[in-house]
C-alpha cells in the first residue's frame, strides 16, 4: 500500500516536468504574435528554417543572464538558415523594450515577439524561466532546455548544426 | 461526533486546498518583484534591525547592538 502511495506521489511530481519534454518530435503550435514595434509575425513564417525559439521575461535574472548568449547565437549562422525568436511573458512591452537595449550590439535577426497573455507559453507547456526550443525545418520540436546553465550556448549550437545537416 | 470530526476534516481539507494554488513559471513576474523581498531595501532593512536589536536588547541577533538608546 505505501508502495502504492509512494509510486503515485512520484508520478504526480514528474507529470509536469515531462508534459513539456513531451514536446519533442511534436509540431512546434504554430501562432501569431505582435512584436515590440507593433508588427505581426508568425512562427509559419519561419518554416524551412531551423528556430531557435525562446520564452523569457525581463524580471528573470536567469533570461538576463542568457540574452547575451542568444544574441551571439543569432551573429554565428546564416540568417537564410536560422532564426531566432525570442518570445517575452512581460506583461508591458516596455519593460522587454527596455531591457534588450541594454544588450551591446544587439543583434537584427532576434526577433521579439510579446505575448503578454501567456497564450503561447502555455501552448508550449514551458516548465521553467527561461525554456527554449529548437526546431528543425519542418516545424518539428527536436531539442528542449529548461532554464538556462552556461553550458547551454555550446549545446544550442551543436544541436542547431545537427538540424542544419538535414536538408 | 464522529460526523462532527469528519465535517471538520473535511472543512480544514477544503480550506487548505483553496490556499494551494500552482504559479506557472510564466505568472511570476509579481512574484520576482523587488517590493515582494523582505529586504528589498537595504538601507531600510539595517535601519529596522538596529531599532530592533536595541530596543530588544539582543546582542548577536542582527550584529552589535548599543547601549539601549538607539542613536549609535
Amino acid at each position: 500500500m505505501l508502495k502504492k502511495t509512494f509510486a503515485a506521489l512520484f508520478i504526480a511530481v514528474l507529470l509536469p516536468a515531462l508534459a513539456s519534454a513531451g514536446m519533442v518530435n511534436k509540431e512546434a503550435p504554430d501562432f501569431t504574435l505582435s512584436g515590440l514595434d507593433g508588427k505581426a509575425v508568425s512562427l509559419a513564417e519561419f518554416k524551412g528554417r531551423v528556430v531557435f525559439l525562446d520564452f523569457w521575461a525581463s524580471w528573470c535574472p536567469p533570461c538576463k543572464k542568457e540574452m547575451p548568449e542568444i544574441n551571439k547565437l543569432a551573429e554565428k549562422f546564416n540568417d537564410a538558415d536560422m532564426a531566432v525568436v525570442a518570445v517575452t511573458v512581460d506583461k508591458k512591452k516596455e519593460h522587454a523594450g527596455s531591457f534588450m537595449s541594454t544588450i551591446p550590439g544587439l543583434s537584427k535577426r532576434i526577433t521579439v515577439l510579446h505575448d503578454p497573455q501567456s497564450s503561447v507559453v502555455s501552448a508550449y507547456m514551458a516548465q521553467a524561466m527561461p525554456t527554449s526550443f529548437i526546431i528543425d525545418r519542418t516545424g518539428v520540436i527536436r531539442f528542449v532546455h529548461f532554464g538556462y546553465r552556461e553550458t547551454d550556448p555550446g549545446e544550442w549550437v551543436k544541436e542547431i548544426e545537427s538540424l542544419l545537416k538535414d536538408k | 461526533m464522529k460526523l462532527i470530526l469528519l465535517a471538520l476534516a473535511l472543512c480544514l481539507g477544503a480550506m487548505t486546498i483553496s490556499g494551494c494554488a500552482v504559479v506557472k513559471p510564466w505568472e511570476r513576474e509579481y512574484l520576482a518583484d523587488p517590493i515582494m523581498r523582505f529586504d528589498s531595501n537595504k538601507e531600510e532593512k539595517a535601519v529596522r534591525e538596529h531599532f530592533l536589536a536595541t530596543r530588544e536588547g539582543s546582542v548577536g541577533s542582527f550584529g552589535v547592538s548599543g547601549g539601549g538608546c538607539g542613536c549609535n
